[in-house]
């Protein structure tokens, strides 16, 4: 441990030994290449869907957003489903550490994200295809139960209390949350919905050739988009804990200082 | 195509928005430590 002095506000960098460099950040080798690889996949993914892959006979040009919309629905269940996952890791005694519960936030927030542009996407869809921004539709209503109720989460993890506390709190609350993932996703099996129906999960794909090419590329680019980003956001809250521990650290002892001192 | 354009842009836009915050937000983070500390 070489910093010594309590950062004032997040983001300062403490004195001494620890000055900040140029090359400091969450990034490395790996990370980069995850980062071309995501931007080149979702260029192609852009250009067929948008150039290459023809209108539909039904839904006319509007099939083209088919190529994003399920893409990102799919990447925020995955990472609501890792953000439990990990939450399990946490809770389980024999398994516990820092890390499970790092995972378990930057997966939330990154499947928040996903997930809030999963119902933009697919308000615009539904505007272009029914007439409507929104409609209580199942499936739709409980795509925004959903991110409503991870954004609770998100809340939870900034609450008072220990380090621990909040983790024990936070987990509860995304083991609870990601129930609502396998009911969202057979919302239009269960249910009579506006919503359309699975278009790849059946034992006849619903589409062919470039279209279903297309699609199937949009999953690959937007699974590496959210693992690249579920790889940084993972190490900015490994660093945000060790700075919360550093301050409060240095925070103690100059409290033991002023009190020796008296 | 409006609505596939505007689809399209929002997801971009906010994929972006979103990437930039993070990486930011690590940048300023790890310049508090020393790049070995890092533990990547």
């Amino acid at each position: 441990m070489t910093t010594t002095t309590a950062p004032a506000t997040v983001g300062t960098p403490p004195a001494g030994p620890a000055a900040p460099t140029a090359r400091s950040s969450t990034g490395d080798r790996t990370t980069r290449l995850l980062g071309v690889a995501a931007l080149a996949l979702l260029a192609a993914t852009a250009w067929l869907g948008l150039v290459v892959s023809p209108p539909d006979v039904t839904q006319g040009q509007l099939v083209r957003l088919i190529y994003v919309h399920p893409a990102l629905a799919t990447c925020c269940y995955l990472a609501f489903g890792l953000c439990a996952l990990a939450s399990a890791a946490w809770l389980w005694p024999t398994t516990r550490a820092r890390r499970w519960d790092a995972l378990a936030g930057a997966a939330g927030e990154v499947g928040v994200v996903l997930c809030g542009l999963t119902l933009a996407t697919g308000s615009i869809w539904g505007r272009g295809s029914w007439g409507v921004w929104w409609t209580w539709d199942a499936r739709l209503t409980l795509t925004a139960l959903l991110f409503a109720v991870f954004v609770g989460y998100l809340g939870l993890r900034r609450t008072g209390g220990t380090s621990e506390a909040r983790a024990r709190r936070a987990a509860v609350a995304a083991l609870l949350g990601a129930a609502v993932v396998p009911l969202d996703h057979e919302a239009t099996n269960w249910w009579r919905t506006l919503h359309q129906g699975n278009t790849l999960l059946t034992s006849s794909p619903h589409i062919h050739g470039w279209q279903l090419l297309t699609m199937a590329l949009s999953f690959v680019a937007f699974v590496v988009t959210g693992a690249w980003l579920l790889v940084h956001r993972y190490r900015v809250e490994l660093l945000e804990d060790r700075y919360e521990t550093d301050g409060l650290r240095a925070a103690l002892a100059a409290r033991r200082a002023e009190g020796s001192a008296r | 195509m409006s609505y596939v354009w505007m689809g399209y842009a929002v997801t971009a836009v906010g994929l972006a928005l979103y990437a930039v915050r993070t990486v930011r937000r690590g940048r300023q983070l790890a310049r508090s430590f020393p790049p070995e500390e890092h533990g990547w």
